[in-house]
């Protein structure tokens, strides 16, 4: 075989062994094997059995039958050889390395500290706005308390003023009807005059001035109920408007912590969005490194390891889990409030995956089958 | 709009003063013509004494009356003038009366008024600090 056959034989990254040619005896027919052995072993058929048998083999270099050229090819051969199988094990070490670094996920560390940083920053955020959100609460209590105190103050105030000050001013009006003229009774006595008709007509004048008083009495009285009225309708306009505010000031209450509540809610939706979109991103990058990974192996002819997530759960930190985009609910939420606010998130975190993603079986990781 | 009592004390300051103007003058009014009343009675009883013995001696000098005489023109003329000043005093203290009446109800009027005015400054200060009140809430709580 010329060396170009065997570079040949390389280039389809095979070994071809080395089989050197053995040169046949020429001619056998002077050996008549009917004719006993005595008869073979003739001075003349040994030698020419000699001189068919082959030279000397080229590597044992110690013979005269090899040339010199022939033993250049062969060191030629043999330092292929020696680079080839070096070259192999080279490759077949790199082979192990990436597959060893897919199967124990090391291609993903440096992410998977990324991915921590995430997390942890995360956690810092909505600390924070847990911690605003408690402060506004509280903000809220003590001004509900300072309102709710001023407030009763003021219309104790006016309840007491009221009930100091009925406003019946016709009650003390003082009503007579004065007093009868005489009747110049002792005058007309002492002429004999009869002094009858005459007290007849003072008691008709009497009478017609307690009427005429009583007529003023009833004005007063009607006039004293109508101030009456309003004094009582005054009250329950007072107890009307302070159980009005009252009820203003806890509205407002229950507003100002609901829109508290729905800012809090706003801004942890929209931490929990950034950090899905982060690590989405590391994520796909670690996917990416990792399907590079795979086309150098399958390229160089090995075998990808089989694991049950393309995702890589198998790093040694474990920090790239399926539960990389577990959400770390507030304690504060009731397990309703919870529920329903790991939906929502969820329902962003695909939002933002996009169709796309969802076709690729790496999204196991998220745990979003 | 921030509350401010001193408002508030002006405006019952304006009140009180007005009031005690108003029923000082009404209460001057009344005493005046009180005693114009008692010196108008007064004068009148005077004429009606003047013209009782005017009266008598008209008949006498008639001889319809005298000590043994007693005719029955001087009873009924006696009897007419003791009616007549029994009416025209019982008119004159109905009208009195009736003067004094309407002072005393401009009077209690005028402190009704007083009084009603006190109540809505009241209660307009009560609504005042519950809507100041909850301003402040608000401003608390970080939403106005």
């Amino acid at each position: 075989m010329s060396i170009a056959d065997r570079e040949e034989a390389r280039q389809k990254r095979g070994i071809v062994a080395y089989t050197p040619k053995v040169e046949q005896p020429k001619d056998n027919s002077t050996f008549d094997f009917s004719k006993p052995a005595s008869a073979w072993f003739t001075p003349e058929n040994i030698k020419t059995l000699f001189a068919a048998m082959p030279s000397p083999t080229p590597l044992s270099y110690g013979g005269g039958g090899m040339s010199a050229s022939d033993r250049l090819a062969q060191q030629k051969f043999d330092y292929e050889k020696q680079k080839d199988a070096a070259e192999k094990a080279q490759s077949a070490r790199t082979l192990a390395a990436y597959q060893n670094m897919l199967s124990g996920g090391g291609y993903r560390s440096g992410i998977d500290d990324l991915l921590g940083v995430i997390e942890a920053q995360g956690k810092t955020t909505r600390g924070n706005v847990q911690k605003a959100y408690e402060d506004a609460l509280a903000e809220i209590g003590a001004g509900y308390d300072t309102a709710q105190g001023l407030t009763t103050k003021g219309y104790g105030a006016l309840e007491e003023f009221l009930r100091a000050n009925p406003n019946n001013p016709y009650a003390n009006v003082q009503v007579s009807a004065g007093t009868a003229p005489d009747a110049m009774e002792q005058l007309l006595s002492a002429y004999g005059v009869s002094a009858e008709p005459v007290r007849a007509q003072v008691a008709a004048e009497q009478a017609a001035a307690q009427q005429g008083a009583a007529g003023f009495q009833n004005l007063l009285s009607t006039l004293g109920g109508v101030a009456q009225q309003s004094d009582l309708s005054r009250l329950a306009e007072m107890e009307m408007a302070r159980t009005l505010a009252g009820e203003t000031l806890g509205t407002q209450r229950a507003t100002y912590s609901s829109q508290a509540a729905r800012g809090r809610a706003d801004a942890l939706a929209q931490i929990e969005a950034q950090l899905a979109q982060a690590r989405l991103e590391q994520l796909m990058a670690a996917n990416a490194r990792r399907q590079q990974i795979e086309d150098v192996i399958v390229a160089a002819g090995g075998s990808v390891p089989s694991s049950g997530s393309t995702g890589g759960s198998g790093s040694g930190s474990g920090k790239g889990s399926g539960t990389d985009t577990a959400v770390n609910l507030p304690e504060v939420f009731t397990p309703q409030q919870a529920e329903d606010e790991r939906r929502r998130r969820e329902l962003a975190a695909l939002a933002l995956l996009g169709n796309q993603y969802l076709a690729q079986p790496t999204l196991g990781m998220f745990g979003m089958e | 709009m921030a509350y401010d009592p001193s408002l508030y004390e002006a405006r019952r300051r304006g009140y009180t003063e007005n009031y005690a103007s108003t029923a000082a003058a009404n209460q001057y009014a009344r005493t005046l013509s009180q005693q114009r009343g008692a010196r108008q009675r007064m004068a009148a009883l005077r004429q009606y004494e003047q013209a009782q013995p005017q009266l008598v001696r008209a008949y006498s000098q008639r001889n319809l009356v005298s000590p043994n005489v007693r005719s029955g023109i001087f009873n009924r003329a006696m009897q007419e003038f003791a009616g007549e000043r029994a009416r025209g005093l019982s008119e004159f203290d109905l009208g009195q009366a009736e003067q004094m009446r309407q002072f005393d109800l401009e009077d209690a009027r005028t402190l009704q008024e007083y009084r009603r005015a006190l109540g809505d400054l009241e209660a307009e200060k009560a609504r005042e600090i519950a809507n100041a009140a909850a301003q402040l809430f608000a401003f608390r709580a970080g939403v106005a």
